[in-house]
This record gives structure tokens, C-alpha cells and sequence, in this order.
């Protein structure tokens, strides 16, 4: 009896074995495993073609489900193509996962990825393809896309890679009924903002949600911002810094001292943070287009830009917005004769009018030319009335810096906002480290 | 040896050899090569820059790799006297009763098989100021909220899971070395009318000094490479990086600020000093053998 347990759990480890096997084996195997990591190329009489994808519709993220319905019509539309789709909110560890699959020969063959900064280095190794060499052999690739959108697309070396689907914007999101509750203004500017602070901190509700331990992002570029003002929040800091930069730094610390941050700020997660904001425990929360889609009662919910600190430079209505992701082809897909066709159909019904009025209807603008969608709450219309009225639209510090020199700011806010090192100190720091 | 013939040996020891070669020691080595290059960026493919002894010279004068190590030394010296101190307390209890001591084996074990990752996140709401189970717990008593990863209590409130999660693997080894010892010791020792502590401190203790040995060198370089709870409870080192071990320094370095070459030097780091570490805890805890 033991024998022949012995005898079946030894096949059943073998057999698992083999199924992990990524070569085309002449044995037939039982089923198709859920291995999505390699793709599979089956035997040539049925000219099927698996698809690798990778993107950040997945989780948390509002166009999830929409997302992976695309994908469901577009496999019953091509029943030729198969698509793996790997997806995952988009944070530092799954940027980290990005970079390490095209780095170990793990390329995907489509993925949505942002530009600027963290695509430096996948350009840099020729592991994406550009758009004007993809329209050499696809002269319509990417055509509905507006001028505007892929102006933002441009990198470093003046080609375009990824295709944009919308654009996000920033701003500071607020809980409209607990401003009525308490009879605050809406922090259209300065001094209304800090009174918000104060009048919150003493009714026991978090003027603002915040976490510096993870996700103080948006906050350092809305300081600087607000200091600085667009021209110089937009210096990508080689040799020195502008003074607005530690002017901005500073507030960290004045908005710390005046209670405006949960008093864990320093540990908290920003998931935890977003929520006490959706669940009107906060009142404000500081953050990107994304957020709306997990707001609970959207009509209770406003946005607007962060407004001009005082002896600041930014024009009130300034924001930071723009189009950071789009869908690049990987150099790996491009040169397999079976995968780049149908890498660039998929690009192509993710991007066409359709998909992007889907893809925009929860956040942030369109990247082509498409009528807006029926049904916005009272927080998308604020949002999309935000980002038409912006003077300026500035991207992100964090598309321009290298990633060393940025992680090193996000991880120094904490001490900042307590005192323990000034901005000058770490500005410097960053300076250096910006190669 | 009982074969005569020993080809078949070599022909079933080989397989494991190149597994190990290829997925454990080419890795090892082509990291140790990767501490002397600045590779900034994940997808740097080795196209790094040479610069000798830059990066460990880097770790002198490093704040992150002092307040990593001093952490790491707080965790070790939690988990010797806390993780294995507690198991063996409990290990020389469970081993004195009779009945139950299948059920206090399961129940002490259960910690160790739940994911890490659960325990952090469990903990980390836990640990959370407005709302989570332990101020909840602090204001229906009529206390006041405590901040529980404040800058001084933050490494103890994230070492606490940590050393609680493996009491249960240390324990489970004691207790079957203490299992192991032959009972007929026991019953002599009974005649002589050696009980209780001083039967705990002269028999016990000397026959399992191995097992002890064993655990505390495992308890030792685990904390040393210490990264999955930690990072969930406290993720970047929160707060202010004052939490980070050298495992969690080393994925925040080589992960997130992709400071490669530099990442690459903390874990070799990380190796020398576990090698060093357990090489002299060896040394210093050589007992001769008992024989019975």
C-alpha cells in the first residue's frame, strides 16, 4: 500500500515537472498549464499565437474591469491570438518587476509602462520599439492619437515609444460635505487651505490624508510647485537646485507642526490613507485621477489644484498632469514574424477610439479625439474642468529625476517634516545623485 | 560504504550538483562580481561601470547601513533570547506533561506555517493609529491612542512578529531533541533524587546542547537576512527608515532606488557577517559530546 502511494505521488511530482517544461515538446501534455510567464508557441498547423501582456490595470486600479473585458472581446474577435495577461496596481515594487523581466530575457510583448525617467533604461537597451519604426511597416499605428497626447510621449532621444490612452492630472481631492459640515470654504487658496487645517485638526477629523513612508509624492511636487511655480517646478536639478525647491521642502515641516497629517503619517500605508479619505475620515487628500474610481459617493467629492503658497510663484490654476504611461512593443515581440502582427492588433484595439472612451471614462482626459462620456459624477466633471482651465500642465519631478536621486527625496520627507534635516541638506543630496 | 560499486552514486548526485551550480552558485558568484560595478537601473544588463572597493567604501560612511545593522543586532539578540529562550521554556514544559502534548505541538506551530505576509498586514493594521485592533482595544478601556510605530517603538513593535512567528519552528526541534533523550537517564536520575530545576539544568540541558546549538545559529542568521515581515508591517524601513535590517535595506536599494552594484556589496555584506557570525557562535558554544 505504501508502495504504490509512494509509486503515484513520485508520477504525480514528475508529471508537474514536465508541465513546468517551456520547450514545445513533441509529447502531448495533458492541459494547458496557467504558466503564463513564457509564452507558448504550439505546433505549426494551428498558427496560434499567445501574447504576453503586462500592464497596470489590475487590482486596485478603476479600469480593471474594463480592461480585462477588452481583452475577452478582442481574443473572441482574433480566435487566432491568446492572451496572457499579467496585471498589477502600479507601484515602485511592480515598476521593479517591469525592469526585471525585460533585464533576466523575461520580456513581455506588450506592456503598459510609463515614460520619462523609468523608461530611460528600457530604451537605452533597445528593448522597446519605437513608434516611427513600428509606422515604417504600419503606416496607421497610433494614428487617432491627438498631437497633443503624443507630444508628451516624446523621450530623450526626440522618437516616440509608448501610445497613450489618457492622461492624468493631480489635484487636491476634497470631502465637500464635511467642509459644508463644519462651514469651511473650499481651499481655493492659501489662507483657506491652512484654516481648513486648523478647523479640522480640532473637531478630531485628518485634515489631510497622507503617508511618508510610502506614497509623499504628490505633496513634494505640489510644495515646490506652489513655491516655485511652473518654470521652476520643471528644472531638472543637474548641478544645483532652485531656492523655491527648499522654500517648497519646507511646508513639510509648517503643515506637520499645524496637525495637518494623520499622526501616523510617518508609518501608514497609502492604501490605509486613501481609505480613511474615501470613508470621510480625512478631509482632504492630495492626490492623481486614479483615486475616483473607489470613491464612495462621488457627488460628495471635489477637485481642485493646490492653490499658490504665499510669496509663491505658481499661477493658482496651474496643475501637474499630463500622459506618463502608454503601451510600448517589446523589441522581442517586434522581431518574432508570428508575434508582431498580432502585438500590434492588440496595441491598436486597445487604443482606438472605443477602448479610450472606456479607458477615460473613469479618469483623467482622452488621448484621441472622443466625445465626452454620459453618466460623470460631480468629481470627474471637476477633475476634466481642472485640467481644461490649467495655464500650465507640468509633468511630474519623478519623470525627470534619475530614480536614485528621487527615491533618496521620498525616503527623506519623514525627517524633513520633523526637523531632523533640512531641505538644503537633502537637496544637495539629491543633486548629486541625479546622473 | 555499503556499494561496492559507487558510478550509480555520482550518477544520482550529479543532477542536484548542476541545479545547485547553476541556480544557487553562478548566481552567488556573478553577485559578488556585481558589488565592484555601478550598475544603476534593473534593466542595466551588466553594462555597469568598474569601481573596485567604491561601494563597500560607500558602506562606511552610509546612515541606512549603520541603523541597518544595529537593527539586525537588536533582532538577533531577540531572537536568541526571546525566540529560542521562549521555546526552549516552552519545549521543557510541553516535554514534562503527559496528555496534550500533541495539541501544544500543533497550536505552538500554527504561527509558522501562515504566509509572512499575512502576519505583517495583520500586524500592520494592527499597529494602525486611527482605528487599528490595538488602539481600539486602548480606547475602550478608556485610554489614550498610542502611537505604535513611533520613532522609539517602532523596531520593537516590528521585531515583535518576527520573533513570535518561529517560536513555534524552534520549539518543535527542542522538543524532539528532549523527546530524544532516553528515559531510563530519567529513572536513574529519579533514584539519585535529581528533579525539577536541577534535573532541567544537569541533564536536560547538557544531552540537547547540540539541538540548542543548532537553533540558535539558525535563529542567528535568519534575523541576519530578516525581510518579508518586516517589509510588510513597515514598508521602506517606516518609519523614516528607522526599521530597516540589512534584507530590507538590500531589496530597497537594489529594487527600488536600483542602486545594483551597491545592493549587490550588502549582500555580500549579509554573507560575510552570517558566515563570521556563525562561525564563532560554533566556536564559542563547543561542548564535548556526551556519550550514553
Amino acid at each position: 500500500m505504501r508502495k504504490l502511494l509512494a509509486i503515484v505521488l513520485i508520477i504525480a511530482m514528475s508529471i508537474s515537472l514536465l508541465s513546468a517544461c517551456n520547450k514545445a515538446k513533441p509529447v502531448d501534455e495533458p492541459t494547458p498549464t496557467p504558466d503564463a510567464s513564457t509564452p507558448k508557441t504550439e505546433e505549426p498547423q494551428q498558427k496560434t499565437v499567445t501574447l504576453r501582456t503586462v500592464s497596470m490595470f489590475g487590482g486596485t486600479d478603476p479600469s480593471a474591469a474594463d480592461y480585462q473585458q477588452l481583452i475577452a472581446n478582442f481574443m473572441k474577435e482574433n480566435s487566432n491570438i491568446v492572451i496572457n495577461d499579467e496585471s498589477a496596481t502600479a507601484d515602485e515594487t511592480w515598476k521593479a518587476r517591469v525592469t526585471t523581466d525585460f533585464s533576466s530575457g523575461n520580456d513581455p510583448d506588450v506592456v503598459f509602462y510609463f515614460t520619462g525617467a523609468d523608461a530611460v533604461q528600457l530604451i537605452e537597451t533597445g528593448k522597446v520599439v519605437s513608434i516611427e519604426e513600428i509606422r515604417e511597416v504600419y503606416p496607421d499605428y497610433a494614428s487617432n492619437i491627438t498631437e497633443a497626447a503624443m507630444s508628451f510621449m516624446k523621450e530623450f532621444d526626440g522618437k516616440h515609444y509608448a501610445v497613450p490612452i489618457r492622461g492624468f492630472y493631480e489635484g487636491l481631492f476634497c470631502n465637500t460635505d464635511l467642509f459644508e459640515q463644519y462651514g469651511l470654504e473650499l481651499p481655493t487658496d492659501w489662507e483657506k487651505l491652512e484654516t481648513a487645517i486648523k478647523k479640522f485638526k480640532e473637531v478630531g477629523i485628518v485634515p489631510i490624508a497622507a503617508s511618508f513612508s510610502d506614497v509623499p509624492h504628490y505633496w513634494i511636487e505640489h510644495f515646490i510647485y506652489a513655491v516655485g511655480g511652473y518654470e521652476d517646478h520643471k528644472v531638472n536639478p543637474k548641478d544645483t537646485y532652485p531656492e523655491s525647491w527648499a522654500e517648497g521642502l519646507r511646508w513639510f515641516k509648517k503643515f506637520k507642526d499645524m496637525g495637518a497629517f494623520p499622526v501616523d503619517v510617518n508609518a501608514t500605508k497609502n492604501d490605509i490613507t486613501t481609505n480613511m479619505f474615501y470613508d470621510k475620515q480625512a478631509a482632504m487628500i492630495l492626490d492623481g485621477s486614479w483615486i475616483v474610481g473607489g470613491i464612495k459617493d462621488p457627488d460628495t467629492v471635489t477637485v481642485l489644484p493646490v492653490p499658490c503658497a504665499p510669496g509663491g510663484k505658481k499661477d493658482p490654476s496651474d496643475i501637474i498632469g499630463g500622459f506618463s504611461t502608454g503601451f510600448y512593443i517589446s523589441r522581442k515581440a517586434w522581431d518574432d514574424p508570428d508575434k508582431r502582427d498580432a502585438a500590434v492588433k492588440f496595441v491598436q484595439y486597445m487604443t482606438s477610439n472605443e477602448a479610450i472612451s472606456l479607458f477615460a471614462k473613469v479618469a483623467g482626459a482622452p488621448a484621441a479625439d472622443v466625445p465626452s462620456p454620459e453618466g460623470m459624477t460631480a468629481v470627474m466633471e471637476a477633475g476634466i474642468k481642472m485640467g481644461g482651465q490649467a495655464k500650465n500642465i507640468d509633468m511630474p519631478i519623478d519623470s525627470r529625476l534619475s530614480k536614485e536621486a528621487w527615491t533618496f527625496l521620498v525616503s527623506s520627507i519623514g525627517s524633513i517634516a520633523d526637523g531632523q534635516v533640512t531641505p538644503e541638506e537633502v537637496l544637495q543630496e539629491v543633486v548629486n545623485k541625479n546622473k | 560504504m555499503l556499494y561496492r560499486d559507487k558510478k550509480p552514486l555520482i550518477v544520482f548526485i550529479i543532477p542536484s550538483l548542476v541545479i545547485l551550480g547553476v541556480f544557487l552558485y553562478y548566481p552567488f558568484v556573478q553577485n559578488i562580481i556585481n558589488s565592484f560595478y555601478d550598475i544603476s537601473g534593473l534593466a542595466a544588463l551588466g553594462g555597469g561601470k568598474y569601481v573596485g572597493l567604491e561601494n563597500f567604501r560607500k558602506m562606511f560612511t552610509d546612515p541606512g547601513i549603520r541603523q541597518s545593522l544595529k537593527n539586525t543586532l537588536y533582532m538577533m539578540f531577540f531572537a536568541v533570547f526571546f525566540q529560542v529562550g521562549t521555546a526552549l521554556i516552552l519545549a521543557l514544559m510541553v516535554d514534562s506533561i503527559t496528555k496534550g502534548a500533541q495539541f501544544f505541538r500543533t497550536v505552538f506551530f500554527f504561527p509558522v506555517v501562515i504566509s509572512a505576509t499575512a502576519i505583517g498586514l495583520m500586524f500592520n493594521l494592527f499597529y494602525s493609529y486611527n482605528g487599528g485592533l490595538f488602539n481600539q482595544i486602548l480606547l475602550k478601556l478608556g485610554m489614550e491612542r498610542v502611537l505604535w510605530l513611533s520613532d522609539e517603538l517602532a523596531i520593537y513593535m516590528v521585531s515583535l512578529p518576527v520573533i513570535w512567528q518561529y517560536v513555534g519552528f524552534y520549539f518543535v526541534i527542542l522538543l524532539t531533541g528532549l523527546n530524544g533523550i532516553p528515559q531510563d537517564i530519567f529513572e536513574y536520575a529519579l533514584l539519585d533524587g535529581v528533579t525539577g530545576i536541577r534535573k532541567t539544568w544537569y541533564i536536560s540541558l547538557p544531552l540537547i546542547w547540540d539541538v540548542i546549538k543548532v537553533c540558535l545559529i539558525l535563529a542567528i542568521t535568519g534575523s541576519l537576512k530578516v525581510f518579508d515581515l518586516p517589509w510588510v508591517v513597515a514598508p521602506n524601513g517606516a518609519p523614516k527608515g528607522l526599521t530597516h535590517f540589512l534584507g530590507t535595506y538590500m531589496y530597497f536599494k537594489t529594487f527600488i532606488s536600483q542602486s545594483v552594484g551597491y545592493g549587490a556589496a550588502i549582500s555580500v555584506l549579509i554573507v560575510v557577517l552570517g558566515l563570521v557570525v556563525s562561525f564563532t557562535v560554533n566556536k564559542v558554544l563547543r561542548r564535548d559530546p556526551i556519550v550514553y
